[in-house]
């Protein structure tokens, strides 16, 4: 997808940035569901952000959650929503889902480009902020 | 150097609000500045004044004294979520937002996290 150059999120933009990365799946934990408030709250005061999902945050993004009998929302969908607020994309890590059996065709409708590890490991020595979910 | 600190983890049961708490007095020793310490999720707790810990330190307190040199920041959402309330904090300890948050991103060189994925 092409992003804007002017937006102070987008993919190009080389500016210090938060990133924030998802290490742990969408349920079992509060982690997930307060990654992803504190990302909407960093993109509604316009920080520069960048969200990457790898390990077990990779089932985040699963399309079809939240359909049982618990009560959880659809915390893929939530994510996918990250771009109406001005993330340009989403990234996952491809090892991750390769060694879980899964392909971008599993994941939600939304913007998400598919990294490697060792882009992760730039991603992280180029951001200003590092917060681990 | 400016520090700010986020806390993702509760008092007790893992390390990493002590840890939080020992390196924000080394770096205070050091003479850094702690630009502030943003407790989030189950962090908020360490502020819970009411923790007693016979025989054994009180996290409470010692955030308590973090407050005294560093503004110590509980987010006010996960506080409502944990049935915290403003006076049930220690002293000096005040609920904040978000911009809390994305000030203190802002204003540091540094931000460290304890306690997180």
């Amino acid at each position: 997808m092409e992003s804007g150059a002017h937006s102070p999120n987008s993919a190009n933009d080389p500016s210090p940035c938060v990133l924030i990365i998802f290490r742990r799946p969408p349920f079992g934990t509060v982690m997930a569901v307060e990654g992803l408030r504190m990302a909407e709250a960093l993109l509604a005061f316009q920080v520069p952000l960048k969200v990457v999902f790898t390990e077990d945050g990779v089932f985040s993004l699963l399309k079809g959650q939240g359909k049982g009998a618990l009560g959880f929302g659809d915390l893929g969908k939530a994510f996918a929503g990250l771009e109406s607020m001005g993330l340009p994309q989403l990234m996952v890590v491809k090892e991750d889902l390769d060694s879980r059996g899964l392909s971008t065709g599993d994941l939600v409708e939304a913007p998400i480009m598919t990294i490697n590890a060792c882009h992760l490991r730039t991603l992280i020595d180029e951001a200003k902020v590092v917060i681990p979910f | 150097m400016r520090f700010g600190i986020i806390l993702l983890t509760g008092p007790y049961q893992h390390e990493g609000a002590d840890t939080a708490y020992h390196f924000t007095k080394a770096a205070l020793m050091r003479g850094h500045e702690i630009v502030s310490i943003f407790l989030y999720t189950d962090g908020v707790y360490v502020t819970n004044k009411n923790i007693v810990s016979p025989g054994q330190r009180n996290i409470a307190q010692m955030f308590e004294e973090l407050g005294v040199n560093a503004k110590v920041v509980a987010c006010g959402t996960c506080a409502k979520y944990r049935g915290m309330k403003q006076e049930m904090l220690s002293k000096g300890i005040k609920m904040g937002g978000m911009g809390a948050l994305v000030h203190m991103i802002q204003e540091c060189d540094r931000v460290l996290v304890f306690g997180g994925g």
